[in-house]
């Protein structure tokens, strides 16, 4: 188990060093100089040249990329070009948001697509099923531009019960949350109802009947564990997405979250910061894939490592 | 109505089983009758699809959920199943039926190990604490003849052989000492020399406790070891019962006598197997008649017409052939 960790960790190390390689290089392929857009056009050469100086732009390419790896080993991703403060600060903020916001997303998924999932299995073909399949489909098919545009009118501009953007109140995090809960919450609902309708045929199925169990405890004890393990799979890897594609929902509610800050920081080549996004959103994202993959052998018995 | 022995455990009595839908429905059983004596072994023997194992799960209220018992009575210990609950036949279940599947490698649940999965019975079904039903599932497992149970309790299924396995399976439908064991094809998944261990296992078992036992199974082999009486099903109906050795010595019915000389014999040159011809019927589209007549080599006008009733032959016997006084009457076969 501890080398299997220990490689998982190392291979994770391996995948954030590659990312981060990457946007080094993508963000420095981008046209337009740093420098440039902090001053403005009529900014002379010798003031471009000193701040490319300040912001250690004016080395070699190697050397830059070096003392961005050196520092990155201690988290520490230079000033911002645009907002005068570490990288770290300004992310750790929007990580919190985006985090939290991802969160309430999933619980709102997770607490509505189970039970619905589950009900539908339960009657194939019956009358809850087919709404429920198909509010699922369009509840995936929606755009959450357009789900977020909707509620904002409905909630904010005609009902005025909930900030129609920002993150000051507690409530302000429902309609984002709702709106990027939404396609995951169709995709947990079908999910569920194929797993659970696979599982409930499966002899072991039988033998819990045969007990004599009563019927919520061969579906929800004996059925439903074994069903987990593609949901998890599915849910983990949303989540990832949920992390760095909330981009969306972010700025329809202007969410002060990663998505926004990372989307404004390429716009203004601030590079520290697009770089300390990217780091961290991967961090994130290997992170949950690894917890995804240790659940399991919780989960499963016969995938347990070295047991 | 027939008069039963008073320690009939169970009596099927004109049980129809239907599947599927309107359009497509068809009857899987249909006319099913007979009696389970206490302690007493009865086989249902047939090929598949002939709706023996149909008539187990209709007993055990495990039908699938497009089939439905349309006619007939199950009585169980004197109440009839077909019009209690669906909830009270489940309690029945486990505490005075088990049951024991077809294939050990998918009846236990892969995520849970094998002490949980027993131990829940006691707990769930007898209302122990989690100490004293994992000792009275070491018990259990240890009666199934699993070495050094207690300590193979933390294992999960995946970890066991086919045959221990089958032995957990058995351990969970007898935990808690049915009247009714009903087996269906308990060694059809298994090795051959695993195979005699089980039948053995169930048959040790069964004077221990002097329950019933309700054979499920397609291998002659097994039915003659083990059972006193055997019914033969064929497309869905019993088509000759009685006891084992006069069934197969003398059988009534030309299907019956079809299955007995298929048995491979060793004195006899290794030549051709003797096969029944042709195929058994789709359920859907029985022949008229005699449902076997397409393939019975006794076969007469009358047969593709008239469907045989399944009538005495003698106090114990029974056969569903017009002509089952001339097919007894035949040379024993092989």
């Amino acid at each position: 188990m501890t080398r299997y960790l220990g490689y998982r960790i190392l291979s994770s190390l391996v995948v954030i060093l590659g990312a981060a390689t990457i946007i080094f290089v993508a963000i420095r392929a981008v046209p337009g100089d740093p420098a440039l857009v902090v001053l403005g056009p009529s900014a002379t050469p010798e003031q471009v040249a000193a701040l490319r100086t300040e912001y250690g732009l004016d080395g070699s390419l190697l050397g830059q990329y070096m003392h961005f790896l050196a520092r990155m080993a201690t988290f520490d991703f230079g000033s911002s070009f645009r907002l005068g403060m570490p990288a770290t600060q300004a992310i750790s903020q929007a990580f919190t948001a985006t985090l939290s916001l991802a969160l309430a997303a999933l619980c709102i998924a997770l607490m509505i697509g189970f039970p619905l999932g589950i009900l539908c299995a339960l009657r194939p073909n019956g009358w809850s099923d087919r709404i429920i399949s198909s509010l699922s489909m369009t509840g995936q098919a929606l755009p959450s531009f357009w789900v977020g545009i909707m509620l904002v009118m409905i909630f904010s501009r005609m009902l005025r019960i909930l900030p129609s953007g920002g993150a000051e109140t507690p409530e302000a995090i429902l309609m984002p949350a709702v709106t990027l809960a939404l396609p995951l919450l169709s995709i947990i609902v079908r999910l569920v109802r194929s797993g659970l309708l696979e599982v409930l045929g499966e002899g072991y199925v039988q033998t819990a009947r045969a007990k004599g169990l009563r019927e919520p405890r061969v579906v929800g004890r004996h059925a439903l564990r074994n069903m987990l393990i593609p949901v998890v799979t599915v849910v983990g890897l949303e989540l990832g997405g949920l992390l760095g594609g909330a981009v969306i929902v972010e700025t329809v509610f202007a969410w002060p979250g990663l998505g926004r800050l990372l989307i404004d920081s390429i716009a203004a080549r601030d590079y520290s910061v697009v770089q300390a996004c990217v780091v961290v959103l991967v961090l994130g994202f290997v992170s949950i894939n690894l917890i995804v993959d240790l659940l399991y052998g919780y989960l499963d018995p016969r995938v347990r490592v070295g047991s | 109505m027939i008069t039963r022995p008073a320690d009939t455990l169970l009596s099927v009595d004109s049980l129809a089983v239907r599947f599927g839908g309107n359009e497509d429905a068809f009857l899987a059983v249909e006319d099913v009758s007979f009696d389970l004596r206490a302690g007493e072994t009865l086989s249902l023997l047939g090929e598949s699809g002939s709706g023996k194992s149909v008539t187990a799960q209709a007993i055990m209220a495990l039908l699938p959920r497009n089939a439905a018992i349309t006619s007939g009575r199950i009585v169980f210990a004197g109440e009839d199943l077909v019009s209690l609950p669906r909830s009270r036949t489940r309690d029945l279940c486990g505490t005075r039926m088990g049951m024991v599947f077809q294939d050990p490698l998918t009846a236990l649940n892969p995520v849970f190990t094998v002490g949980d999965q027993i131990a829940e019975l006691f707990r769930v079904r007898q209302g122990l604490d989690r100490r004293a039903a994992w000792l009275a599932a070491a018990e259990v497992v240890d009666a199934v003849g699993i070495p050094d149970a207690r300590r193979r309790l933390d294992a999960y299924p995946h970890q066991f052989s086919g045959g221990m396995r089958q032995r957990l399976v058995i351990a969970m439908a007898i935990a808690l000492k049915p009247r009714l064991l009903i087996a269906d094809e308990p060694t059809t998944a298994l090795d051959v020399t695993v195979q005699a261990q089980i039948m053995e296992l169930i048959r040790d078992l069964q004077r221990e406790t002097g329950m019933s036992l309700l054979l499920i199974t397609h291998d002659l082999g097994v039915v003659a070891d083990v059972t006193d009486r055997v019914a033969v099903m064929y497309a869905g109906r019993i088509v000759e019962t009685g006891p084992v050795r006069d069934v197969y010595d003398n059988p009534a019915h030309p299907y019956t006598r079809g299955l007995m000389s298929s048995i491979p014999s060793l004195e006899e040159s290794p030549g051709l197997l003797a096969a029944i011809p042709g195929m058994p019927p789709n359920p859907k589209e029985r022949p008229s008649g005699c449902p076997f007549h397409p393939r019975c080599a006794f076969a007469r006008p009358v047969c593709s017409v008239e469907r045989p009733a399944l009538r005495a032959m003698g106090d114990r016997r029974k056969a569903a052939c017009h002509f089952a006084e001339e097919v007894v009457r035949l040379d024993p076969v092989s």
